[in-house]
């Protein structure tokens, strides 16, 4: 491992950009020393851990609970691998059961189908129907339900391991050091909720690829900018837009901030250089056709999609995503779980203060802290939607010392991070993005007195910027430390370092604290210890 | 050498206009997509994402006829409005104020009224059916039953009969025709109104059944007292319900007082008090009953 936080030269054109970006000789150091430097930085490692994500995800796949899905909105949430793994499955079902001639676009729904979300015009519709194409084929050859969900849970599976990848080369874009982003990617592929999210059934998964991918080129335009690269990002963001909507406002925001970095450094020109973008087209059709071919198809494609659903939903209905009662009865709405618990929510909520009944105080401190709980506890735990957090308090507040430390960590190096344009670009991206949800959820509590949509799998997407940040500020506050303060120290913080991975890693979260029968499926409990799926051996 | 960057070229201010630039985007975003503020429909206007701070104030409006299906007029003001004849079908109405109103002929067929105040709403062939009920007043409707208050003038029970009318819709209503037996009290009977078997589709309602008793005074007809000596005249004032309120008519003789807790005449009676009175005690709760009493008081 070398002294540098590059430990190879990092990707496009322009190193030169980067060293005399000014990363700081403090940040230089940010390497992981010694032999376990070396280790981290070897891709061996990065191999080990790609198949160990995958042997989790396998097992996660096979052993937890196939959803139910009756159609009729009666699924029971507990023990689902995702929250709303059984809409996603429903919707991919319904498509399937389509003809293929009737293509994406639905003009009608019956009422009970809207128990799996609004259909007509929902514009992360595209995930569903790309993957009903395999289901079609395997309800045609009558293989169980069960074949269906894993074989679903397995591609996303992909698209996870894909995920890491793409996380790789974009911290190595960034300008992270390979032993900090190898670091990032073990912790990351061992977080519980970026397995579980890999090994269920919903559109996060490739999404969060996609948008990953957009990041990795915006990065990359902001080291190297090219119109290629630029283009690429547009598609790619294009992409995660159409696997899933709520990425809309981040794509926009990582591509313009990116766009911003790089005009503001090499003026407007440096941007969009019309000559030189067309002489890069001509050159990337001569050399390579496929590839160039392909990315034009993709950037088609998806515009077309962006427009028939995003361009068209904004002109009619004035939202990306219309809400429900837009485009139905309210009546009809009042079939899908979600429409309804939000109604009846806001109803309560309404009528409590027509009533003048004293509603819940915003305690500011307070719902930061409940917030920051929540999200830190969603990240690597697990629970269903009616059971409450039961996590060992010693386990817990290891794992908030931790998270304090980072955060610490964080500002007191903020000022030597922000010195590189790809790091500047980065902390705006994973501010915004933790930002908005910060105000999303506090909208949602001040409008629904509840805790609605309090995950921390929202944050999945930014959590690799995040982490590597987090470790970056760790060690710097590491070396900024006295020796004699570190030789104190250095047991003690690995002791604690080395608890929270093991207990914070996603089989151990899991299976500490899945102890009932309804998370797994019936075969996983007569093949399984029954010590760690509860089982007693009697009604599944 | 060193040059001096435009504001515009410097890092933190490129990256703040950008970030600026996109809140003000969002922002105007969310008001795009919460559509027109309103809409006119008769001589209201229907506010469109109604909430407690902005909500449809129509009071006395003439809507008669119109079509209001799905609408949201939660929390609104509605009294008095002439609704006769509107469709409401499926329209959000919970916590909305509807007192008084003209409902004659309304079809409120799967509207949800939970909470909403329909007191002394005119209601005739007001349909509510698969209606969302629960909490709704409807007291001073034919739809309600009022509770009841009766003397009694014997020991046995009272035979009461309510009822109160139906609606197209409504698939039971427990109050429509009872009778029971009460004794003097008060008695809570729940009523409940059910326009199917989905959650909030009953209404519960309580009325009171009063059964009064005149009260009953049993006193001497006479007593003997003597002046300096300690008094202690028990009369008792009763009436199972409702509560008695006893006291004389006038003074009583000096040093004699009335005790309402104890329901006795008590004290020693003063050389000025002696001699023959008559003084009346009157019992009340509701109905006044009285007795007279000799008071003899003789010198000690």
């Amino acid at each position: 491992m070398s002294g540098s936080a590059f430990d190879t030269k990092p990707p496009g054109r322009s190193v030169a950009h980067a060293s005399s970006g000014g990363l700081p000789e403090r940040l230089r150091l940010l390497t992981v020393p010694g032999r376990l430097g070396v280790l981290l930085a070897s891709p061996w490692l990065f191999r080990l851990t790609i198949v160990l994500f995958v042997a989790l995800g396998v097992v996660f796949a096979l052993v937890l609970h196939y959803p139910i899905v009756d159609g009729n909105g009666n699924v029971p949430y507990v023990g689902t691998i995702a929250p709303d793994e059984h809409r996603h499955i429903a919707n991919i079902l319904f498509y399937a059961h389509r003809s293929i001639s009737a293509g994406p676009i639905i003009d009608s729904v019956p009422t009970r189908d809207l128990a799996m979300g609004e259909v007509l015009r929902f514009p992360s519709y595209f995930y569903y129907y790309f993957m009903s194409f395999p289901v079609k084929v395997m309800i045609n050859e009558a293989l169980p339900y069960s074949w269906i969900v894993v074989f679903l849970r397995l591609v996303n599976l992909v698209f996870g391991v894909l995920g890491l990848l793409v996380m790789r080369s974009l911290l190595r874009a960034m300008g992270f050091s390979a032993s900090i982003t190898m670091l990032s990617v073990v912790v990351l592929a061992f977080t519980g909720r970026y397995i579980w999210q890999s090994a269920a059934v919903s559109y996060d998964a490739p999404g969060m690829t996609l948008f990953l991918l957009c990041l990795l080129f915006s990065a990359r335009f902001i080291h190297a900018p090219s119109p290629t690269t630029l283009a690429k990002a547009v598609v790619a963001g294009g992409w995660a837009i159409i696997a899933k909507y709520t990425f809309v406002p981040f794509v926009v925001v990582a591509i313009v901030v990116a766009v911003a970095l790089v005009a503001q450094r090499d003026g407007l020109r440096g941007v969009v250089d019309v000559r030189h973008a067309v002489s890069a087209f001509v050159a990337g059709i001569r050399r390579h056709v496929v590839g160039t071919v392909a990315w034009v198809l993709a950037f088609v494609v998806a515009a077309a999609l962006i427009v028939e659903r995003y361009g068209i939903n904004l002109v009619r209905y004035r939202q990306f995503n219309p809400d429900c009662d837009k485009l139905h009865t309210h009546q009809q709405c009042l079939t899908f779980d979600i429409y309804a618990r939000n109604y009846a929510a806001e109803r309560v909520h309404d009528l409590a203060v027509l009533n003048g009944q004293q509603q819940t105080p915003l305690d500011v401190l307070e719902f930061i802290g409940r917030w920051c709980t929540t999200y830190l506890q969603s990240i690597f735990f697990y629970r269903d939607r009616n059971s409450t957090w039961a996590i060992n308090p010693v386990v817990s507040v290891l794992g908030t010392v931790v998270f304090v430390a980072a955060c610490v960590a964080v500002v007191l190096a903020a000022r030597s991070l922000l010195r590189t344009r790809t790091f500047v670009w980065g902390f705006a991206v994973a501010g915004v993005y933790v930002v908005a949800m910060f105000v999303f959820n506090l909208q949602t509590f001040l409008r629904l007195d509840n805790d609605y949509a309090f995950s921390g799998r929202y944050l999945l997407p930014v959590l690799p910027i995040i982490y590597a940040f987090a470790i970056v500020s760790a060690m710097a506050f590491w070396r900024s430390l006295p020796v004699g303060w570190r030789r104190v120290a250095v047991l003690p913080v690995l002791l604690v370092v080395l608890v929270v991975l093991v207990t914070y890693s996603a089989p151990v979260a899991f299976f500490a604290y899945a102890r009932d029968p309804s998370w797994y499926t019936d075969t996983a409990l007569r093949l399984l210890p029954h010590w760690l799926t509860g089982w007693t051996g009697a009604g599944a | 050498m060193s040059t001096v960057k435009p504001w515009s070229r410097r890092r933190r201010w490129s990256i703040g206009i950008v970030l600026v630039l996109v809140l003000l985007v969002a922002v105007g975003y969310q008001r795009l997509s919460a559509g027109p503020a309103g809409e006119t429909v008769g001589s209201c206007t229907v506010v469109n994402h109604p909430s407690v701070d902005d909500r449809t104030r129509c009071e006395g409006a003439d809507l008669a006829g119109q079509d209001l299906r799905e609408r949201d007029l939660r929390l609104a003001d509605l009294r008095g409005v002439d609704l006769s004849g509107a469709d409401l079908r499926g329209a959000i109405l919970y916590g909305a104020d509807l007192a008084g109103a003209d409902l004659h002929g309304t079809d409120l067929g799967q509207a949800d009224l939970t909470a909403a105040k329909l007191t002394g709403a005119q209601l005739g062939d007001t349909r509510f059916t698969r209606a969302i009920i629960s909490g709704m007043d409807v007291t001073g409707t034919p739809l309600a039953t009022t509770s009841q208050s009766v003397w009694a003038d014997g020991e046995t029970p009272v035979l009461l009969k309510w009822s109160s009318g139906e609606q197209p819709g409504v698939v039971q209503n427990t109050c429509d025709d009872r009778e029971g037996l009460f004794y003097p009290g008060s008695t809570a009977v729940t009523c409940q109104i059910t326009t199917g078997t989905d959650v909030g589709q009953a209404l519960q309602y309580q009325i009171q059944m009063e059964v009064k008793q005149a009260p009953v005074i049993t006193a001497p007809d006479s007593v003997t007292l003597t002046v300096g000596r300690t008094a202690s005249v028990q009369v008792h004032a009763d009436s199972p319900y409702p509560q008695v309120e006893a006291h004389f008519d006038g003074a009583l003789p000096k040093g004699l007082r009335w005790d309402a807790a104890t329901q006795r005449i008590v004290g020693k009676p003063t050389a000025a008090a002696v001699g023959q009175r008559t003084v009346v005690l009157r019992a009340d709760n509701g109905r006044s009953v009285t007795k007279s009493i000799q008071i003899t008081v003789l010198a000690g």
